[in-house]
């Protein structure tokens, strides 16, 4: 497990060079003269400051160079000032992809616990009502503008039902615990705040569950798919002619087998959060990285959009490490192969 | 992923997919009514100036948010406009934009996957490290940092949104072209003494255009869902150019009147679904195991 480890993030180095190349061309892509889309209007009509940004960002060398000046920028932290904040990207992104990562992850968790045993118990009933009204509900799941559905459910919950509480991560009144991870759900347990916690879920609550929506559709009907492959397999009569108790053939024997695939699909799910947060987190006016990618986006601020493009495929890319060792250490035959 | 291995499986001769219409409407009958959805739609959509009498950027402020009603469908917006009309004309944005989404990623991933397939081993290495390259991003955040690098514009949402659409394409290209080029009648023809690219080209690239039809046909949704998103995010097509994307925009100011919102929302949603309910039909069609245990 250790060898197949570290050969993987050993692969994560090509991938991360591959990503920072296609930031790179992007960046060089723009119409107008760099120079003129990532500094501040008022700057750039000062020519010292502007041979300045220049030397910095090596614009005078040849392409490859400009590469090389880019990625040592980038291991030094520094991801170029954002026009519209005045700020360093990367402390804009340091202070915005907590909210981020505890909405996507909040979200990922309501979506397993939701769509495991729908999926399952689809696949078990095949056919029936039960099995044609999980495929209806996810198949407008994954078809949901979640723009509007944000729209609609911030419209009955909070402005007519007064069920959730408005913008932000916390009641307006509440400080937020001592930063340890900078996610407030984490780091109000560590402080021993109860109310706190609960303030902080009763916050996430209503945007994660819309946030979840795709994954919920899409983890359901993976699980579904993979779970009829399995149900037909021999093992299971084997399994219940020896007499065990169908739920547990289920669960041991049916679950057990078809869950790669659904593995799989979370990492992709994942990719989808990172996506959708950013029109669930501008609707909500939760303080992540996706809102912050909005007015970025808004405000033609492109050194930040550029920032959250790059933390985005970076957290991806992590993710997707993460479900193939899910796989070596759920699947020995994955483990023997690769080491 | 599951869509790409099925799809790859099934190759079917072009002159039977009349047939096979038919034959998976008769035993989808979801996909009937999908087809009949997408029908009207496009119907409406085209004849936008035959089914409405209103402009679609005229202000009449006088008939500022209008409840749905008989001589408003779908109600009128903020400026009054009729958002039945602003439907039916933004559906060509949308549609004309989704489907040049599709067109241009799956020509550009068809290019590059045929390459990969067909040429030297060191080409297919750097092209799919390319695709793999690309791949590691969610489309809609590529999609948004090309289109924040070119500018606000539905054309350049289209280029956007295609520069991530096409590594897809390009990966079940590759694996079909690999496929063909194993076979008898590929080798015959390199006997015959063709020329390579004729070969790829006149031989193999026929072969293995069903499939890919049928992949861009059914991935139409998906786009008019990204572009929707794109335009949402301001940086599609701009206001008061009517867009579905962007009159949710226009309509989140006004939640309390639905159906500024919803109506376009809606029109995105039942086309989505519409697409997905014919890919659901086609992958179990074409997914031997599934028939038969059916």
């Amino acid at each position: 497990m250790w060898t197949f480890t570290f050969r993987r993030l050993l692969l994560l180095i090509p991938t991360l060079i591959g990503i920072t190349l296609i930031t790179f061309a992007v960046t060089r892509s723009i119409p107008t003269h760099p120079v003129a889309a990532t500094i501040v209007e008022q700057a750039a009509e000062h020519p010292e400051i502007v041979a300045v940004y220049r030397a910095k960002w090596g614009l005078d060398e040849p392409l490859p160079v400009q590469y090389l000046t880019y990625l040592r920028n980038l291991v030094r932290g520094d991801f170029g000032d954002s026009i519209y904040t005045h700020r360093p990207v990367a402390a804009d992104l340091a202070d915005y992809l907590p909210a981020t990562i505890e909405l996507a992850t909040v979200a990922i968790i309501i979506s397993i616990l939701i769509s495991l045993p729908l999926g399952v118990l689809a696949a078990r009933f095949r056919g029936g009502p039960f099995d044609g009204l999980v495929r209806t509900v996810t198949t407008i799941g994954v078809s949901m503008p979640i723009f509007w559905l944000a729209l609609v459910a911030i419209n009955i919950f909070y402005f007519h039902l007064h069920l959730v509480p408005g913008q932000g991560r916390l009641d307006s009144g509440l400080a937020p615990p001592p930063t340890v991870t900078g996610l407030y759900t984490i780091d109000g347990l560590i402080a021993g705040d109860f109310g706190l916690v609960a303030n902080a879920l009763y916050h996430l609550a209503l945007p994660a569950f819309v946030l979840a929506t795709w994954s919920i559709g899409l983890i359901t009907r993976v699980t579904r798919a993979s779970m009829l492959a399995v149900l037909g397999q021999d093992f299971l009569r084997t399994a219940r002619s020896k007499g065990a108790r169908e739920p547990y053939v289920l669960v041991h024997h049916a679950v057990e087998n078809a869950i790669l695939p659904v593995i799989t699909v979370m990492g992709l799910a994942f990719g989808d959060l990172l996506a959708g947060s950013v029109m669930t987190e501008t609707i909500f006016g939760w303080p992540g990285i996706g809102r912050y990618a909005y007015s970025a986006a808004s405000h033609a601020d492109f050194p930040a959009v550029m920032g959250v493009t790059l933390v985005v495929a970076i957290s991806y890319t992590i993710v997707n490490l993460a479900v193939d060792l899910a796989y070596a250490l759920i699947d020995p035959r994955i483990r023997a192969a690769m080491s | 992923m599951s869509l790409e291995r099925t799809l790859e499986a099934g190759h079917r001769p072009l002159s039977r997919a009349a047939g096979d219409l038919l034959a998976l409407c008769r035993r989808h009958p979801a996909v009937a009514v999908s087809l009949v959805v997408i029908l009207v739609w496009v119907v409406l959509i085209a004849g936008a100036n035959i089914f409405s009498p209103f402009n679609p950027l005229q202000p009449a402020m006088k008939v500022r948010l209008n409840a749905p009603s008989l001589e408003h469908l779908f109600g009128t917006d903020q400026l009054g406009r009729d958002v039945f009309t602003r439907v039916l004309y933004g559906g060509r944005s949308t549609l004309a934009a989704a489907l040049a989404v599709v067109a241009a990623g799956s020509l550009i991933g068809t290019l590059i996957g045929a390459i990969a397939g067909f040429g030297p081993r060191w080409l297919d290495e750097v092209l799919m490290r390319v695709t793999d390259m690309v791949l590691a991003f969610p489309i809609i955040i590529l999609a948004m940092a090309v289109a924040a690098a070119l500018g606000a514009g539905l054309g350049n949402g289209v280029i956007a949104l295609a520069a991530a659409w096409w590594p897809q394409y390009a990966r079940v290209t590759r694996g079909l072209v690999l496929e063909l080029k194993s076979l008898d009648f590929v080798a015959a023809s390199r006997t015959s003494g063709r020329h390579p690219a004729g070969i790829l080209v006149r031989v193999i690239l026929p072969n293995a255009l069903p499939t890919l039809m049928v992949m861009a046909a059914v991935d139409i949704g998906r786009a008019i869902l990204n572009f929707a998103m794109l335009s949402f995010l301001g940086l599609g097509a701009r206001p008061p150019a009517p867009e579905w994307g962007a009159m949710i925009a226009e309509g989140a100011q006004v939640m309390d009147q639905w159906w500024v919102a919803t109506c376009p929302a809606l029109a995105v949603l039942t086309l989505v679904i519409a697409f997905n309910m014919i890919g659901d039909g086609i992958r179990d069609w074409m997914d031997p195991l599934m028939r038969r245990r059916r």
